[in-house]
């Protein structure tokens, strides 16, 4: 099963879309932007996901139940930041996630094209 | 101690320090005005709560500024050019269609019906791409400028929103031929998510209240902007109503309430006559007098209210914004607190410079 996912052409991309960021990345994911071309697809299942954005304003409640299941997994996934609020509180100033983010894509929100290759940043490494 | 409870406001209490029998100091604490929502939600899951909630904040960042700035504009005694004016409104109905649009996507997104949700994806892009063409900036738009704009409008951009507006409707009349007689929406969402009268309080507003006959409008009861226009109250005053109160009925009314708002829009772009110059400007010399001023607008989640006190000099001395959720009143509480300084910081830090904030 592992060598069969790594095979995997398609990489999994999981988020949750919250507060401002979450229009642009659920539009990133329909028919205009068509991130499958670039090999990436969106998945409902943390478990299955090579990828996990962290995006936009998250309650504390959220991010605790985020981290959690983070770190409950076997094969964990690379994490990709977006937003102002992931980065660095934002200007909500709300509670910053302890999770390790290997991509930061700052802005708020973020243009698509900057996600995009903010994701295809993060498969590569 | 508790005074009473009222639901649009909350719990008002009086915070009092006492030493033995003599009181030192009195405090008393407003609630805020709220919807009920957040109660009706607070037992249930992300799911079930989903019915619930027709309008989102993020989506709406220009009531809370135009808010701001008609109370000010309200205190100081000027009003600002109608052109100005219709020009605010329209931006106010285009946010209240993103967000009603979010929720529909939201729903249809819930039953997996996909057919609906790229219709509600290629409309939320439309009004996203008209957005940053205008303004700039992708979500967020302001014309808040005290008595100005702070971006050139233009008469070819008036008419790009009602042409693209015509487009949006053509989409929504596509959904609701869709919607007729379909099987596979009503038999999840029909009988779901009823909002009993008991849960339907005084401050309730917006179209789930509409239906049940109990909620109030700002826009029709305090009319401000453009809305005071008699063929815009017209177009609202016409809502959809419906006895079954259940989440399909709903989604019907949501979809009336867009059109609503897009037959506001192509009224006031159809005006010949609506340009706006950034060069009319107010004088610096406008001194607003001493009291109280305060302002009421529709939001998402309810009415907003802000207050501002004037001293004798001119000056702001305390600033109240009663917003119509818990949560986000937590948040205003903390960002007051904080100097201008510290705001600036928080904008740096996260790289948010937008026109919004720079008009702060």
């Amino acid at each position: 099963m592992q060598l069969l996912r790594k095979n995997d052409l398609l990489r999994h991309v999981y988020f949750i879309e919250s507060s401002c960021c979450g229009p642009e990345l659920l539009n990133l994911f329909s028919s205009r932007y068509d991130p499958e071309r670039l090999g990436f697809v969106r998945t409902m299942d943390m478990k299955k996901a090579d990828i996990l954005i962290i995006s936009g304003y998250s309650s504390e409640k959220t991010l605790d139940k985020l981290e959690k299941e983070y770190h409950e997994l076997d094969n964990k996934p690379k994490i990709v930041a977006v937003g102002g609020c992931a980065i660095n509180k934002g200007p909500l100033g709300i509670k910053k996630t302890k999770l390790p983010a290997i991509v930061f894509i700052p802005g708020c929100p973020p243009r698509p094209e900057s996600i995009i290759d903010g994701i295809t940043r993060g498969i590569k490494s | 101690m508790e005074l009473f409870i009222n639901y649009p406001s909350g719990n008002t209490s009086l915070n009092i320090t006492k030493r033995g029998k003599k009181i030192f100091s009195v405090k008393v604490e407003d609630g805020y005005n709220k919807r009920n929502i957040i109660e009706i939600c607070r037992q249930k899951g992300p799911l079930k709560s989903i019915p619930f909630i027709e309008r989102l904040d993020p989506y709406n960042s220009m009531h809370y500024a135009t808010c701001f700035c008609l109370m000010v504009e309200k205190a100081a005694g000027v009003s600002c050019d109608q052109n100005l004016q219709f020009i605010r409104t329209v931006f106010l109905e285009m946010e209240r269609i993103f967000s009603h649009v979010v929720y529909l996507d939201r729903m249809f997104r819930a039953s997996d019906n996909s057919v609906f949700y790229n219709i509600t994806s290629s409309v939320k892009e439309m009004i996203i791409d008209l957005k940053e063409e205008i303004t700039g900036h992708r979500l967020y738009s302001s014309a808040q400028a005290f008595g100005c704009l702070n971006f050139n409008f233009s008469q070819g951009n008036l008419k790009q929103i009602g042409k693209s507006n015509n487009d949006i409707k053509i989409k929504l009349n596509e959904m609701e031929d869709l919607l007729n007689n379909n099987e596979a929406i009503e038999s999840v969402y029909s009988g779901v998510a009823i909002i009993k009268d008991v849960d339907s309080c005084p401050g309730f507003s917006g179209p789930f209240s509409w239906m049940n006959g109990k909620g109030n409008d700002a826009r029709l009861g305090d009319p401000y902007l453009a809305y005071s226009d008699n063929n815009i109250l017209d177009i609202i005053k016409n809502k959809y109503t419906s006895d079954y109160n259940c989440a399909f009925s709903r989604i019907k009314a949501i979809i009336q309430d867009i059109k609503a708002s897009i037959d506001v829009i192509t009224h006031i772009t159809g005006k010949d006559e609506l340009t706006y110059q950034i060069s009319n400007r107010f004088t610096d010399d406008i001194k607003a007098p001493h009291g109280t001023h305060g302002q009421n607008i529709e939001t998402p989640r309810g009415f907003l209210q802000m207050q501002m006190d004037i001293d004798k000099n001119g000056n702001i001395e305390a600033l109240d914004i009663i917003s119509p959720s818990d949560k986000n009143q937590k948040i205003v509480n903390s960002a007051l607190r904080g100097g201008l300084q510290d705001h600036v910081c928080m904008a740096w830090e996260s790289l948010y410079i937008s026109m919004m904030e720079i008009d702060k």
